[in-house]
């Protein structure tokens, strides 16, 4: 018994470990856009010394340093490959990062606090992507990405109305019967209140769907489950006691992919090298190539996002619908987000549309026409997975 | 019998029909089949998709396991439960599972589409009334030494909590004959039927427990006016962790689904056929 408790904390830490090392690639990875050549000489030598210097009883100096060659060798040869990054909002494990491995399955996603950090990071060329939510079937907008896409430098070039599956999950091996509460972020709990209050369980919010997930299983907290996505019981090695726990409606989210847009790169181009300009066009196409293969059942749709204001008058908005109607053309979203100037409004709308459709010109036009501001977001293939 | 309050049949014709999904449980004829226990994926989907084929219309399983012996194999739980929802979303088939334990319940509920309380537990009024706050629709055997009032206390304690969906099944009771595992008694579907508006079924696996016999009384329990069958298929009975002597092959099965197809259509007719020949004798002696 005791041999095997012994042996569960040391599978435990090498979980951690690798969860580690990850991190640390990940940030080799992002590191490389910054500096001129992959090797650094004086940098290995610092972080060598370093490695020494906090060495200790068992593991000795020289072993660390024997390991951390090992390490900056393979961070050398992650940084001579070229990477696709996309940044999403949450931990390793969050229902954004299941899109942007559904978009893409050779993306390295990197984690970011907040949605304000993705928006920074494109700008800066930090990253190449970033993939956000824009609206939940059950939740609503998320007004917060909104308001970046609105003031932010970047564009859309993918959307994902992707399924999300609230599943329940425990450290392996703890007796089901047993879990009291369940933590998971307050949007999850709530879509999942039926299922909390049937099985009289204590809901806890924190954070991250994902983030509680994490928790759980460093704690391996017992009598205690969270509820995140399938990536997160995979990543940190739970059980899926229930898929599909959120209630009767269909849980969706709409995710964008965007980056920095187009021709406005110039702020950002001396250290980002044009790499959002010239690694994007592959990028998309191997991303379609990897949706081919998957042979799940796919649904596609050309559509077109923009952004506009009108005159606080009446009518005005009416007017601009209008253009849209008499072309025949299929709104999917119409969203009014309030600005600093009290009653007035900007307007996001998706409209489907085919690029190359001639008649856009003519439409644009006419928006220009009835609107104080307009700005097109981005043509995009939307996938419906 | 006087203590029944919510079990009995207050007028004529009214009778419980319990609805999952297409299925009007009381109307249809409903043939519950599979394994006695979920042992795994492979053979659970298996046989699922075997007796579907054969035409039945739930399927059952055991994730949890009252064995007679605590050293005999116990079930798959919670694993069994997983395989179990998998088998309903691949087949359709509806989930009739057993719960043995209070703490089960809930969460069997997550899983299955009817709660089966088994014969050894018809009296364990804890777990009646905590699978009839669940309001899942309960599969309730009847007690091997449980009379027929008995029966309908326990289903009382179900209707208690405001659950009406019920299911009664005879399973066999314990007598002084030992060539059968159990009598299967079932003078006691009609007399059921008459005094209460639930739908009774028969197991005639565990009311037998001899594989030759299985058949026969399963025919008998459609003439004797049974709303429904449970049936313990297994795809490959030799090679089964419990009940090894008692679950037939997936195409012994279909070969009795054949026949009380029939049967049943018969039964329907019976009533139409007995007032026809009545009619035709009438004429006769006018003549």
């Amino acid at each position: 018994m005791h041999l095997k408790q012994l042996r569960k904390r040391i599978d435990l830490i090498d979980t951690q470990i690798l969860t580690l090392l990850n991190d640390r690639m990940e940030q080799a990875v992002l590191l490389r856009k910054l500096k001129k050549q992959v090797l650094d000489s004086d940098r290995e030598a610092e972080v060598l010394a370093r490695v020494r210097s906090l060495s200790g009883q068992l593991v000795s100096a020289d072993f660390a340093e024997k390991l951390y060659k090992q390490i900056m060798e393979e961070s050398r040869n992650l940084q001579t490959r070229s990477h696709v990054t996309a940044a999403f909002q949450g931990e390793h494990g969050s229902y954004s990062e299941a899109a942007v491995l559904r978009w893409q399955p050779d993306a390295v996603p990197v984690p970011q606090q907040s949605f304000a950090d993705i928006f920074e990071g494109l700008e800066a060329g930090t990253f190449d992507y970033g993939v956000v939510p824009v609206e939940n079937s059950l939740g609503g907008i998320v007004g917060e990405v909104n308001n970046l896409l609105l003031s932010g430098n970047v564009e859309v070039v993918r959307a994902l109305d992707m399924n999300i599956s609230h599943c329940l999950l425990m450290v392996p091996g703890s007796d089901f019967r047993e879990i009291r509460s369940v933590y998971s972020h307050g949007q999850a709990l709530s879509q999942c209140r039926e299922f909390i209050s049937r099985n009289h369980l204590e809901p806890v919010v924190y954070y991250d769907t994902a983030g509680a997930a994490k928790m759980l299983a460093r704690k391996q907290l017992k009598g205690a489950a969270a509820i995140a996505g399938e990536l997160a019981a995979r990543l940190y090695n739970l059980e899926i006691v229930k898929e599909d726990i959120q209630g009767q409606g269909k849980s969706r989210t709409r995710f964008f992919v965007i980056r920095l847009a187009s021709g406005a790169g110039s702020a950002a181009a001396g250290t980002v090298e044009g790499s959002a300009a010239a690694g994007d066009q592959p990028a998309v196409s191997v991303s379609t190539s990897a949706a081919d293969r998957s042979g799940q059942e796919q649904q596609t749709l050309q559509k077109c996002s923009i952004v506009f204001a009108t005159r606080h008058k009446a009518g005005n908005l009416f007017a601009v619908l209008n253009i849209f109607a008499a072309a025949g053309i299929n709104l999917t979203r119409i969203e009014s987000v309030p600005s600093d100037k009290p009653g007035d409004f900007t307007f996001f709308i998706d409209f489907v549309a085919e690029p190359a459709d001639p008649s856009l010109t003519s439409i644009f036009d006419q928006l220009r026409e009835h609107t104080l501001s307009l700005k097109v977001l981005g043509f995009y293939t939307e996938l419906v997975c | 019998m006087k203590n029944l309050k919510l079990s009995n049949t207050k007028a004529e014709g009214d009778r419980t029909i319990i609805r999952i999904g297409e299925l009007q449980i009381g109307r249809d004829l409903v043939v519950i089949a599979g394994p006695c226990a979920v042992e795994s994926e492979d053979q659970l989907l298996r046989t699922a998709w075997a007796v579907k084929e054969a035409g039945a219309t739930m399927l059952r399983g055991g994730a949890f396991k009252p064995r007679t012996s605590p050293y005999a194999f116990q079930g798959l739980g919670l694993k069994g439960l997983k395989i179990l929802d998998k088998a309903r979303r691949e087949t359709g088939l509806p989930i009739v599972t057993e719960v043995i334990d209070t703490r089960d319940v809930s969460w069997v509920s997550e899983y299955a589409d009817v709660l089966q309380i088994g014969a050894r537990n018809t009296q364990n009024f804890s777990l009646l009334r905590e699978a009839g706050k669940s309001g899942k629709p309960v599969l309730l055997k009847r007690g091997m030494h449980g009379t027929l009032e008995e029966w309908l206390n326990c289903a009382e304690y179900i209707l208690a909590e405001g659950n009406g969906n019920i299911i009664l099944c005879e399973r066999g009771i314990r007598s002084f004959e030992t060539y059968t595992r159990n009598t299967l008694d079932l003078s006691i579907v009609p007399a059921a039927k008459s005094i209460s508006h639930l739908p009774v079924f028969v197991d005639p696996s565990h009311g037998t427990g001899v594989l030759e016999l299985i058949e026969p009384m399963s025919m008998a329990a459609i003439v004797a006016g049974a709303d429904g069958l449970e049936i313990e298929v297994h795809i490959d009975p030799p090679s089964a962790l419990s009940d090894k002597d008692q679950q037939l092959t997936p195409a012994a099965f279909a070969r009795l689904m054949r026949k009380i197809g029939i049967l049943r259509r018969t039964m329907d007719t019976l009533d139409d056929s007995v007032q026809a020949e009545n009619e035709v004798r009438g004429l006769l002696q006018c003549v």
